[in-house]
């Protein structure tokens, strides 16, 4: 088990592990991204297009969603906040024409994520997983990556994450893929 | 008219990958330079992520040569499920809120580009 760069990986045809792509990776390939991130984008991109390819598992849990969800909210009240003259996102944003306007088009990227033929929503097994260990690992990274980390290696899943912070676990366990 | 039917450019009914979109986008800006209309046909496409959609259209909007209105009327889809028109919909949206408004478009890019690198 290690950690591999996508830039020179390649999936064995016999891959039969199942990947967990964290919340990152999402972001990557369903915000609105423009002109920025377009490497990044193209190299997820396409080994997602491989995984479905090859018919592989991608785990999702609540969390993901839950973290996907909040990212795109808060970046469209940042990038508006000024212009509207917003200071709170609960008091001024949640709830106005421009948050529906939001939470419905995230509602439409949940709905695209799930209809992946391959994906599989999973709970997140917390009442099995020893937080003892979560809060361990929460010394080194945030507490959803360590959570997703001790979940990955409960179950043998492989991480596909473009958060830098994870290098900082061992990973002789399981596998690590990432573009760096 | 040029019909684009994506899925002869994927291997799969999910359109996902960079690389094919940007196959598709380079017969689509030949087509509108040869002052040609274009209709992107989706049939048997299950779904359609945003960075795909904004290669294969959002993009287009960032053309100087091409107005708004010039691409609203010379692109059109067809047999989309309703997932991917409400896809297509919003990377129309923010693809003119980008290219109109760079400036709340850079502050989105930002926190998004932080947010993916696990600085916030």
């Amino acid at each position: 088990m290690a950690i591999f760069n996508l830039l020179h990986y390649k999936l064995p045809n016999n891959f039969d592990k199942k990947v967990v792509f964290d919340t990152n990776i999402w972001l990557l390939l369903y915000s609105e991204l423009h002109q920025t991130k377009e490497r990044e984008i193209a190299a997820y991109s396409n080994f997602f297009d491989q995984i479905i390819e090859q018919d592989i598992e991608i785990i999702i849990t609540s969390n993901i969603i839950s973290e996907i969800s909040n990212v795109l909210l808060r970046a469209d009240f940042n990038s508006k906040s000024d212009v509207n003259g917003w200071g709170n996102f609960k008091k001024d944003y949640v709830g106005n024409e421009h948050y529906q306007e939001k939470v419905s088009e995230i509602t439409s990227i949940i709905e695209s994520i799930l209809l992946t033929d391959n994906i599989i929503k999973i709970d997140d097994g917390f009442s099995d997983l020893d937080v003892e260990n979560v809060n361990d690992k929460f010394k080194l990274v945030d507490w959803n990556d360590a959570y997703l980390y001790e979940l990955s290696k409960k179950n043998n899943f492989t991480i596909l994450s473009h958060d830098r912070d994870f290098k900082k676990l061992d990973f002789t366990l399981i596998d690590l893929i990432q573009l760096f | 008219m040029t019909i684009i039917k994506v899925r002869d450019y994927l291997s799969s009914s999910m359109a996902v990958s960079a690389d094919r979109a940007e196959k598709i986008y380079i017969d689509v800006k030949k087509a509108l330079d040869n002052n040609e209309s274009v209709e992107f046909d989706f049939t048997e496409i299950k779904l359609a992520i945003t960075a795909f959609l904004n290669i294969i259209y959002g993009k287009l909007y960032g053309l100087e040569k091409y107005s708004e209105d010039y691409i609203n009327k010379h692109v059109k889809f067809s047999n989309t499920s309703r997932s991917i028109l409400n896809m297509i919909e919003d990377v129309r949206k923010n693809s003119l809120i980008y290219y109109s408004n760079r400036e709340i478009g850079n502050r989105k890019n930002k926190y998004l580009n932080d947010s993916i690198d696990g600085d916030i």
